[in-house]
């Protein structure tokens, strides 16, 4: 498919998605009232503008974060089974964040919890690279992102337990599993500029990406600075994910499943893959998002669940389809 | 004291040549009449936080031999202070069995595996479901009080319980005014639950019984912001550290919708637990009902 | 372009990989690299690629030393194709073969005229062109390794430093990527092959550079270079030499017992 009917079939999609998930709520709202109310008239305007927008924004802004990191991530490793989800980021960003919430450090500045999520993810990516970084089996690296999840998951229900919130099981499964649920736009203002940051970053590794397709000791030779591409591919990484998950939780899959689906669209070019999986990235959790709120009677189905449920088969696929190849 | 009263009933006074067949059957009586009506319990451990308030509202301070360890908490017990210097256990079988009691309370979210291992070893335990109307605090109270040997104390309780009942609705306005409880997650307390039973005997008609939501249950923040109730109550009161929970009471679109809107901060201790304090719940809902009634009274009296 | 390297030393894993190695290349010349595993033929390439830093000794491209010359220009200038060389993606062979145009690019720019010829040329050359669309992956070895050459040939280095491009390949897709080598020499480039055919290189490269346990053991025209002593000596072999025309045909025969190996000087 060529470049530019991609982008614009993407472009189109998520305008679609981003009405839809303004249009659906609790309280059924005409599309003539959604209208009325983004441009801050009439009775739903407080509805429209105060609770879905600012989830509708949340959504495409976090889901677009997963996207790119995810195929960014594919193009450093080499390797499509990579994903921030499956190396651990996520859930050490959430660890992160919950124990600056919890231990007090939210207060000394709006944007301490999303730092310290930061900072969690920043050390999964380092991590896992290091470990699994140089040309290492899809096992190693699997294998590496289970231990930093299952570690940064027990410890981030610790930190809650030992917080001594009342309400502590309730609020580990935001942490772990995710929701966009009643955000307001101070969470859209916290974490955007970081995750802008972080995308700047993560798209200037494109044609690096490209060049690490045949391998590491050539794309050096053809002047790719490899230290400053994995750095910035890192830091990028911790940025946008990180920021993310300060105010969503953990939502896995999305960055493994959307660059995989669109690799092919863009005839396998890593470079050419980072910006259609942002977009695709933004549809998909949009989309999971409207679905929490459709199927979501009594309790609230976990964002993180939807994407679960969708990715977690995906991802039994590809390992049957990987080991197949492998053989 | 109760031991030694029984004591004292069973011996007999000095032997008078002429009246000692009657002060023995006197005596004898006696003796029958305490022993049926199960003598006072001297050892009685309480298991959960709602027990220790009824414990210590109706009990003897010697009575007492151990606590549950909220029971300090000055945010969820409301007998905090009472509770000062009594031991407080975890409530294994190991420990409470080792306090040789001879009456247990539970709550309702005791642990059913400790309960069961101690009745099986033969110690009386009685179990103390959470009340859901004032008709369940009284009973509640009057079987706790007998148990203890203090009906006369438990009545009492319930005189004064309802006397302050009575003086919080003798002037509910029609229409009702509306509130809201606002739970942690944007859950809240519909009919069925304690919660709706104070807001009724306030005067108060409650938002979740408008939307179908039964005692517990989840009312989404875009129906709330459309139905904007003439008073929140704020169910976690104050809790002193951070949560996710607290966030939501600060969400802009309900910040916005209901600006005039009062939030009264309702101290948990209150209605944790259903006991006769929970009427303290009601009583401050009610002068909250009626500050609000001045204030529209107010306001209509201002309008041309 | 002049590429001369001098008294080159690196140690690595305990052991000296490159031992007072001194290399010049010309343009218009091939240089065939031998010797036995571990002499430190890919440790060379390596070092001269810019991709390995070496202790001690001088480098100079056309007379300015080779650390002075930006990463961009000698990826403009040199190009270096690795043993094993792959590709991870299963691309296009077209577009494969454009990442060698990568360090003509300027950060932000797309592909332009002058860079789509040179891509067209180099498929050309190496006969690729055919295959332009299909998936690098799903080619023969034979069709993969000339994919690969492409690719190098895309940048127009005016040096290409080659690793064992043959070794998988068989004897006809041998003598075709071999020609393919001598034609870029004789169009005015210069090109450092490592091989383990002895006598391929005997054939296609003007010098040999024959190397042993880090150091060069000979080097000069191949039929000064390929003897039976130095063989001997190096590779641990008897050898039958035959004449092939303007260039000595190496036929091993045994395997020589350490006695009759001599020690090295």
């Amino acid at each position: 498919m060529r470049g530019p009917v991609l982008m614009i079939v993407l472009i189109v999609a998520l305008a679609a998605a981003l009405a839809l998930s303004l249009l659906v709520g609790s309280v059924p709202l005409a599309p003539g009232a959604v209208w009325n109310g983004l441009l801050g008239g009439g009775v739903d305007a407080v509805i429209v503008r105060d609770i879905r927008l600012p989830r509708t924004l949340l959504g495409a802004l976090v889901g677009a974060s997963l996207g790119l990191a995810g195929a960014a991530l594919q193009g450093l490793l080499r390797n499509p089974l990579a994903e921030p989800g499956i190396i651990g980021a996520s859930s050490t960003a959430a660890l992160g964040a919950a124990t600056a919430f919890y231990f007090g450090l939210a207060g000394s500045h709006p944007l301490a919890v999303a730092g310290a999520s930061m900072a969690g993810a920043l050390l999964a990516v380092a991590l896992v690279h290091a470990l699994a970084g140089r040309d290492a089996s899809v096992l190693t690296l699997i294998l590496a992102g289970v231990a930093v999840s299952a570690f940064a998951g027990a410890l981030t229900a610790l930190a809650i337990n030992l917080a001594s919130s009342a309400w502590a099981a309730l609020e580990i499964t935001f942490w772990l599993l995710g929701s966009l649920a009643d955000r307001s736009m101070q969470h859209v203002a916290v974490a955007a500029p970081p995750m802008i940051v972080g995308w700047a970053l993560l798209v200037s590794c494109a044609r690096p990406l490209d060049a690490l397709s045949l391998g590491e000791e050539t794309a050096r030779s053809l002047g790719v600075g490899l230290g400053g591409v994995r750095f910035r591919l890192v830091l990028g990484t911790a940025l946008a994910v990180g920021a993310a998950v300060s105010v969503s939780g953990a939502i896995g899959f999305v960055g493994l499943v959307v660059p995989h689906l669109l690799r092919p669209l863009v005839d396998h070019r890593p470079g050419r893959l980072l910006l259609p999986s942002a977009l695709g990235g933004a549809v998909l959790v949009l989309l999971a998002d409207v679905a929490v709120r459709l199927l979501s009677v009594t309790v609230e189905v976990r964002l993180g669940v939807i994407t679960a449920l969708l990715g977690a088969p995906f991802f039994l696929w590809l390992v049957r389809r990987t080991r197949r190849t492998l053989a | 004291m109760a031991g030694s009263d029984r004591r004292a009933a069973v011996t007999p006074a000095a032997p008078r040549r002429r009246g000692r067949g009657t002060l023995a059957l006197a005596a004898a009586a006696l003796a029958v009449a305490n022993a049926p009506a199960l003598a006072r319990p001297e050892r009685v451990v309480s298991l959960h936080l709602c027990a220790d308030q009824l414990l210590l509202g109706l009990a003897d301070r010697s009575q007492v031999v151990s606590l549950s360890p909220f029971a300090t908490d000055p945010l969820r017990s409301h007998m905090a202070a009472a509770a000062a210097g009594i031991p407080r256990s975890r409530g294994t079988a190991e420990e409470v069995l080792g306090m040789t009691p001879d009456l247990v309370l539970a709550g309702a979210r005791s642990a059913r595996s400790t309960v069961a291992t101690l009745s099986r070893l033969g110690i009386r335990v009685m179990d103390l479901p959470l009340p859901r109307d004032f008709a369940a605090i009284r009973d509640q109270i009057r079987a706790v009080a007998a148990a203890l040997g203090h009906a006369a104390r438990g009545e009492a309780m319930i005189a004064a319980m309802d006397a302050r009942l009575a003086a919080a609705r003798h002037d509910v306005p029609r229409p009702r005014p509306v509130a809201f409880i606002w739970q942690p997650g944007g859950f809240t307390s519909g009919p069925g639950s304690l919660e709706h039973a104070v807001l009724a005997a306030a005067g108060f008609d409650n938002l979740a019984a408008r939307f179908g939501i039964g005692p517990f249950g989840h009312l989404p923040l875009e129906r709330l912001v459309r139905a904007v109730p003439d008073l929140v109550i704020n169910w976690m009161g104050s809790e002193p550290f951070p949560s996710l929970a607290r966030e939501g009471l600060h969400h802009p679109a309900l910040l916005k919708a209901a600006r005039g809107t009062p939030v009264l901060s309702m101290p948990p201790e209150l209605w944790t637990c259903g006991a006769w304090f929970t009427a303290g719940a009601v009583e401050r809902l009610a002068a909250v009902r009626r500050a609000l009634g001045k204030r529209r009274a107010a306001a209509e009296r201002g309008r041309p | 372009m002049r590429l001369v390297a001098r008294n080159l030393h690196l140690a690595f894993d305990g052991r000296l990989a490159l031992d007072g190695v001194a290399l010049a290349v010309e343009p218009g010349e091939i240089i065939g690299l031998l010797g036995p595993n571990a002499a430190g033929k890919t440790t060379l390439l390596r070092v001269l690629a810019g991709l390995a830093v070496p202790d001690a000794g001088t480098m100079r491209l056309d007379g300015t030393p080779l650390a002075a010359v930006s990463r961009g220009v000698r990826a403009r200038r040199i190009a270096y194709l690795p043993q094993n060389a792959t590709c991870h993606w299963p691309l296009a062979v077209e577009r494969m073969v454009a990442l060698g145009r990568i360090p003509h690019l300027g950060p932000l720019a797309r592909e332009g005229a002058a860079d789509r010829a040179a891509i067209a040329d180099a498929m050309a050359a190496c006969e690729v062109t055919h295959l332009a669309g299909r998936p690098v992956t799903a080619l023969s070895g034979g069709e993969q390794a000339r994919a690969l050459l492409a690719r190098a040939l895309a940048g127009t280095p005016d040096l290409l430093l080659a690793d064992e491009p043959v070794s998988h390949l068989d004897p006809y897709h041998r003598l075709r990527v071999m020609e393919l080598l001598r034609a870029i020499a004789q169009g005015g480039g210069a090109v450092v092959v490592a091989l383990h055919d002895l006598s391929l290189a005997s054939r296609f490269c003007d010098r040999l550079v024959l190397m042993d346990r880090g150091r060069v053991a000979a080097e000069g025209a191949p039929a000064a270079v390929l003897t039976a002593p130095v063989l001997g000596r190096v590779f641990g072999i008897s050898v039958t030499l035959l004449d092939g025309g303007d260039h000595p045909v190496v036929v091993p025969r045994a395997r020589l017992d350490g006695a009759a190996r001599e020690m090295p000087s």
